[in-house]
């Protein structure tokens, strides 16, 4: 599934500044066609917001 | 400097809005869920500069702290941080489109992305603010 490619990438794509299109170019010859989230894809992500609902970075000052 | 995480977010736009799309997959659908998983990364690393870096940015860039504090508020119930609240609203909002796609719901839909995107720009500029004053303190 390409989506899923990208989502694994997104942090460092994100991150990527200048070698932003080496990334791209890494990740389309990957990608294929993108399709609308299957159920794992969808579960898969709610888990992430699960996870960071108790992620530090995501805790108020004290 | 700035570009360098803006143009990410565009890049990933171009990419997403140059791929091709599977024959029965609703573009609004695969975009909403581009959209949404780029807002909870884009949060996430934003709240990780910001964790990493609490007591000198609260000092050097307080109004990066400030905004990262409020995205960390939690409301709601069952309480959870605001930013995560965004989207998981923005996710129920795409769920119930997908699950009867009314010009309704697409509706319903654009505007919960369009929220989403403004919030995106703003988490996108303190990002930006934040990262520069850590780059200038020395530290990664």
């Amino acid at each position: 599934m390409s989506w899923a490619i990208i989502l694994a990438q997104l942090p460092a794509l994100i991150e990527a500044g200048g070698n932003l299109w080496e990334y791209i170019n890494s990740i389309r010859s990957a990608a294929q066609q993108d399709g609308e989230w299957t159920p794992e894809l969808e579960q898969q992500f709610q888990e992430k917001l699960n996870a960071a609902k108790l992620a530090p970075h995501q805790q108020p000052d004290p | 400097m700035r570009h360098l995480f803006t143009a990410p977010i565009l890049a990933i736009s171009m990419l997403s809005s140059c791929s091709t799309l599977k024959p029965d997959a609703d573009p609004v659908v695969v975009h909403a869920e581009q959209s949404l998983a780029i807002a909870h990364e884009t949060f996430e690393i934003f709240l990780k500069l910001d964790d990493a870096n609490r007591d000198f940015i609260r000092s050097n860039a307080p109004a990066v702290h400030t905004y990262a504090e409020y995205l960390r508020v939690k409301e709601g119930n069952p309480p959870v941080q605001r930013n995560i609240g965004w989207v998981e609203s923005a996710l129920a909002v795409k769920n119930a489109y997908k699950g009867n796609r009314t010009p309704e719901n697409r509706a319903s839909l654009s505007t919960a992305l369009a929220t989403l995107d403004r919030v995106l720009a703003e988490t996108q500029r303190h990002l930006d603010n934040g990262k520069s004053a850590v780059t200038k303190k020395g530290t990664p």
